[in-house]
């Protein structure tokens, strides 16, 4: 870079001389509004959209979440019984409060003393069964 | 019309323009700013920004937006140079090592238009 004769005072003030002239660079004008064809977004405002956006998609996100809480809190009050062959329990069902889990042990046999007949499987059955109770 | 006439400026309310300004006696480094402000005769703040210089120089573009919706007629501009600036929370320039205002106050006129943009 090449440098200009520095005039530093006694005191230690740079002495300043200014000088100004027309520049023929003109930068092309942005639009601020977004909303006309043609010219260049403003980058600020576009960034800021962008970021607005983004909070309103956060927002948006943290609302479904308790949307859908309140949901599964309406179909599974205190008191609701939640039965599944497996022994988890998923989360949005835990995250309602306290279950207590009642597993029964079943045999083909079992299945067979109900009041409707099946067919029996080649393989028989067994298995168990999970009763989750909500309890708060 | 933008006219660059000694340091008065006169240009038509929402034109655009650019004008380079220089400075000699010290070699300012990167860090260093040009603080360009532009007030109306009130004293009212209408266009303020912080330039790095190239070469001890930089370029101050007027886009329709920055006077489009001003009131035609006299204001003043000046350039001030902060040496290693302070800034605020915000970006804001509040200090520096050393401030210099190397010219009073100068001229800036702002012409009636005819036709709005």
């Amino acid at each position: 870079m090449p440098e200009t004769d520095t005039n530093i005072n006694e005191q230690g003030i740079p002495q300043i001389v200014m000088s100004v002239s027309p520049s023929s660079v003109v930068q092309a004008p942005t639009d601020k509004t977004l909303s006309v064809s043609e010219m260049p977004a403003d980058a600020k405002v576009t960034g800021d959209a962008i970021r607005t956006v983004a909070d309103d998609l956060s927002d948006l996100a943290s609302d479904v979440s308790g949307l859908l809480a309140n949901a599964i809190g309406t179909i599974f009050p205190v008191g609701a019984i939640y039965v599944t062959a497996g022994d988890d329990l998923p989360d949005a069902l835990q995250q309602l409060g306290d279950w207590m889990e009642i597993a029964i042990p079943l045999t083909w046999g079992d299945i067979k003393r109900g009041t409707r007949s099946y067919a029996e499987p080649e393989t028989g059955y067994t298995g168990t069964i999970h009763f989750w109770l909500r309890t708060t | 019309m933008f006219i660059v006439d000694g340091n008065t400026i006169t240009l038509s309310r929402g034109d655009t323009g650019a004008l380079e300004i220089s400075a000699e006696g010290y070699n300012f480094g990167e860090n260093d700013r040009a603080l360009f402000s532009v007030k109306a005769g009130n004293g009212t703040l209408v266009k303020q920004r912080a330039y790095q210089m190239t070469n001890n120089s930089f370029t101050v573009t007027f886009f329709n937006s920055d006077t489009d919706l001003l009131t035609p007629g006299g204001y003043t501009w000046d350039v001030r140079y902060v040496i290693n600036p302070y800034y605020d929370d915000a970006g804001n320039i509040v200090d520096g090592d050393q401030v210099l205002t190397p010219n009073n106050p100068m001229t800036m006129n702002l012409l009636t238009v005819v036709g709005d943009i």
